[in-house]
């Protein structure tokens, strides 16, 4: 008697990776095919265009170097807005849709699927950054001197940090619903707090402490020092020491924080409903 | 028992105000949603505050920047609640799946959108006044001049937004994503109504367009009746142009709305979410 | 709607959905091909039909949710397209499903919104809002948030919203649907009791249900009436005719065909069909006479080869009366 292949796979790994593609591609499809390409890209494309058109308007007669930074704050924007609105809104549109339920059935780590969908949403904060970077440079005449290494590094450790944050805005969402109005909050505060439009330098100094302990202004900060003037890492070592920090403990973070709110939530057994 | 019914009229404002009414209930029953309306416009004015302290403006047309910023983030809301309450209407009951009950009453599908303009509204007042309190700590200085003056030039603001929303709310039945067209409007919104920045810096090729949209002239005429101390006279011009542009703004909405539930019953899209 | 004897009037209704978006069409698909019934005033009137033969599309073009390609339709004497405000005002709806209620609100806060938007007085809501809850067995969670409330629960709330403005003629969308036995049972007692005030058309695919609560039956499959009349009329034309079930341990993969072809090729076999399932087939026909088709189909099965599980004999039902009309089964 021939013996049969499981149709399950055993490895944890294995899941692991195919949840994580798996739900790279659901949403990767969905975004480029079902929505149309033109699609949210319009939408990632609209609102940081315009917000640099509004910025550079304000700016260009004042302190043009102010500019630069608002094209490297908008763009890293967009990588703020792929944490809070793909990986901390996703779960709700699941429960909207009715499949949260079936994602928390599967036996692959909640890591595997929820990066997954933080990739897939790729799509269009890629096309909003390079937008970004293109009206700064060809409208508002922005120069870039990059160190190229350090902008590498500087930024992997700000999107780790980003996701370990969006993890956290997930677990939120989970337990407040509706995400969406969480993610427009979440937003309008990162704005405020997190130097995207201006230095966090601009803050009055009461707001600078909040905004320290963030890891958005300095992420920034570092970046468009690494991109604009070339900084080496000598002097970009400060805000790498602190973006360092962030990128180690934030996942932990926040992997932890859904853990414990999913166990809170589905104690309270309202996993499903909206 | 015998069932009794409303005149035509009174059934559109009982129809209106019954929607609002479970508008806030429905979106008071999320503590998020609680924190976040009050809370998003106060950070949307202390944002640009800011932006305006790093580029060095003491203050924007004549007026204080707060002053200016305070009128501008109120137009904010308004637009916002007309967008996404009014337009966004259909869509909501679609994503709870009461559109299907909701078509198959023969209530005003007109009172139910301004239904939702008017509870997003009242949602919101909470934020007008944590907003004008911020902005006044912040150094906004106001001159009233005259009282009538802002008062038209407030409701012609009100009227702008709401034929906003019935412009939009028939665009949303069709399309299967109102979020991504409610989301591509925006923008360019804030910076054609000159909400948040001068409509002096914009450049000239973008001003014709920018009086097409209702609420532009409404917000010059607000800004100079509260910030400036305009009359009504002087800010009649404004006034009237912006109630010009609703009206057109209006009937082309209701018209919308019409055709469009027709062509959504021709095509079978009604409830598809 | 005084005086009228139909309260409903269905003429040759067609639905065809494009395929494709508003732009690009890729062909049609027809969801209703030609439908046309009528319903009498205060009785119950049954569309019956398996999942997909156009029943709810059908039920739209008379609730007026969508507009037919072509035919027309009357509902309390008001044509569906033209007059499809004054056929509001005259349904009362429920559509199948637990969706079309605001989880965030209250069961009564839900019938005061709806009653609103019927044009209901102030005083004529809350009067009625409390008969009908207390008649569907609601009044002590009348408050609570209807999220929580069962799927039973939910489809009587639906009942009561749709009966809160008193309309003469109900459309019942599969309303017993996902429930369990009980509360089916307290729910078809309820509809039962809606005539002869109320005209009810009751969609269903569940056989028992249109035989026990519909006076007349439209059997509807792809998109087709294929047979109508009350449910003594549907079933005579099966009298005489027993089904017979017979279960085999084999799929007959690759060979239902043949096997379904051989059988219907008997002479006392009226219809045949056969489904495939988890292990083994279900093989359901109708026939004249049960002794000499039994003989008949084992003595043919084994040349299959095909080994019986079980062999069961049943009086003719409405389901009978469907295989004969459409040449399959139900299911």
């Amino acid at each position: 008697m021939s013996q049969s292949i499981p149709a399950v796979s055993n490895s944890s790994r294995r899941i692991a990776v195919q949840a994580a593609r798996a739900s790279f591609l659901a949403k990767l499809r969905e975004h480029v095919f079902i929505n149309g390409a033109g699609g949210y890209v319009l939408v990632w494309v609209a609102f940081p265009v315009i917000t640099l058109g509004m910025l550079g308007l304000l700016y260009r007669s004042r302190d043009p170097a102010l500019l630069g930074y608002a094209v490297i704050g908008i763009t890293c924007g967009a990588f703020i807005s792929n944490a809070l609105y793909y990986v901390g809104q996703i779960l709700d549109e699941e429960r909207l849709e009715g499949t949260l339920i079936n994602l928390f059935l599967t036996p692959a780590p909640r890591l595997s699927w929820l990066s997954g969908f933080a990739f897939g949403g790729l799509f269009e904060t890629l096309v909003s950054a390079a937008c970004t970077v293109l009206l700064g440079t060809v409208v508002f005449g922005v120069r870039f001197h990059p160190n190229i290494a350090a902008v590498v590094l500087c930024f992997l450790l700000f999107i780790l940090a980003l996701w370990g944050l969006g993890f956290m805005f997930s677990a939120l969402g989970l337990i407040l619903k509706r995400s969406n109005d969480l993610a427009n909050l979440l937003s309008s505060f990162v704005f405020l707090l997190g130097g995207i439009y201006y230095p966090v330098s601009a803050l009055p100094v009461w707001l600078r402490v909040p905004a320290d302990v963030l890891p958005f202004g300095v992420g920034i900060q570092a970046l468009a020092a690494a991109s604009l003037h070339d900084a080496s890492f000598g002097t970009l070592a400060p805000q790498l020491v602190r973006l360092e920090v962030f990128a180690a403990v934030l996942p932990v973070l926040g992997l932890l924080t859904f853990g414990w709110l999913e166990r809170k939530v589905r104690r309270r057994g309202d996993l499903e409903i909206y | 028992m015998i069932v009794t019914y409303r005149n035509p009229g009174a059934g559109f404002v009982a129809t209106l105000l019954a929607t609002s009414r479970a508008y806030l209930q429905r979106s008071s029953a999320y503590l998020i949603a609680l924190i976040r309306w009050p809370l998003g416009p106060l950070f949307t004015f202390a944002t640009w505050r800011v932006t305006y302290h790093a580029a060095g403006n003491g203050s924007v047309e004549g007026a204080t920047v707060s002053g200016f910023l305070l009128v501008g983030v109120f137009g904010l809301i308004t637009w916002t609640s007309s967008i996404w309450a009014s337009g966004y209407a259909v869509e909501y009951e679609r994503g709870e799946g009461t559109s299907a009950s909701l078509f198959l009453t023969p209530a005003s599908r007109a009172a139910v959108v301004a239904g939702y303009g008017l509870g997003s509204f009242v949602w919101f007042l909470p934020s007008f006044a944590a907003l004008a309190f911020l902005a006044i700590v912040t150094g906004a200085r106001f001159d009233i001049g005259d009282p009538p003056a802002a008062i038209a030039a407030t409701v012609s603001l009100f009227v702008a937004s709401l034929a906003a929303g019935f412009a939009f709310s028939g665009l949303f039945i069709l399309s299967r994503k109102a979020n991504l067209i409610a989301n591509v409007l925006q923008s360019p919104a804030y910076l054609l109504s000159g909400l948040l920045i001068p409509l002096s810096s914009l450049p000239a090729w973008l001003r014709p367009l920018s009086g097409a949209v209702p609420a532009t002239q409404a917000v010059v005429a607000l800004r100079r009746s509260v910030l400036l101390g305009a009359s009504t006279r002087s800010i009649g011009a404004d006034v009237l142009h912006s109630l010009a542009v609703s009206v057109v703004w209006f009937v082309v909405g209701l018209i919308g709305l019409r055709v469009v539930e027709y062509v959504a019953k021709h095509t079978g899209r009604l409830e598809l979410f | 709607m005084a005086g009228m004897e139909r309260a409903i009037d269905a003429e040759h209704l067609r639905r065809v959905y494009p395929k494709g978006g508003l732009f690009r069409r890729r062909g049609d698909t027809v969801a209703v091909d030609d439908i046309s019934f009528h319903v009498p005033r205060g009785t119950v009137f049954g569309l019956l039909g398996p999942n997909g033969a156009g029943k709810t599309t059908t039920i739209k073009m008379l609730s007026t949710l969508l507009i037919p390609t072509a035919g027309w339709a009357r509902v309390a004497g008001f044509d569906v397209v033209r007059q499809d405000r004054a056929v509001r005002r005259h349904l009362g709806v429920v559509l199948g499903g637990d969706r079309g209620l605001y989880g965030k609100l209250s069961a009564r806060a839900n019938l005061q919104y709806f009653g609103n938007l019927y044009g209901m007085t102030t005083d004529s809501i809350r009067r009625r809002t409390g008969e009908m809850l207390e008649l569907v067995g609601l009044t002590e969670r009348a408050d609570d948030r209807v999220e929580r409330f069962s799927r039973g629960m939910k489809q009587r709330l639906h009942l009561t919203k749709a009966l809160l403005h008193d309309p003469p003629i109900l459309i019942l969308d599969e309303p017993t649907i996902g429930l369990d036995p009980a509360a089916a049972i307290d729910l078809r007692r309820a509809i039962a009791a809606l005539v002869p005030r109320h005209s009810v058309l009751l969609t269903t695919h569940d056989m028992h249900e249109a035989d026990q609560l519909c006076r007349e039956i439209a059997i509807v499959d792809r998109g087709r009436v294929v047979a109508q009349g009350t449910p003594a009329e549907l079933k005579s034309r099966v009298s005489g005719a027993r089904r017979v079930v017979i279960e085999t341990h084999e799929t007959l993969n690759g060979r239902a065909l043949e096997v379904e072809r051989a059988i219907g090729a008997l002479e006392p076999v009226r219809s045949v069909s056969i489904r495939p399932e988890d292990r083994g087939a279900n093989l359901t026909i109708l026939c004249d006479d049960t002794a000499r088709t039994l003989d008949d189909t084992l003595s043919l099965l084994r040349r299959y080869p095909a080994t019986i599980r079980t062999v069961t004999v049943i009086e003719p039902t409405l389901e009978d009366v469907f295989l004969s009309v459409a040449g399959r089964s139900f299911e």
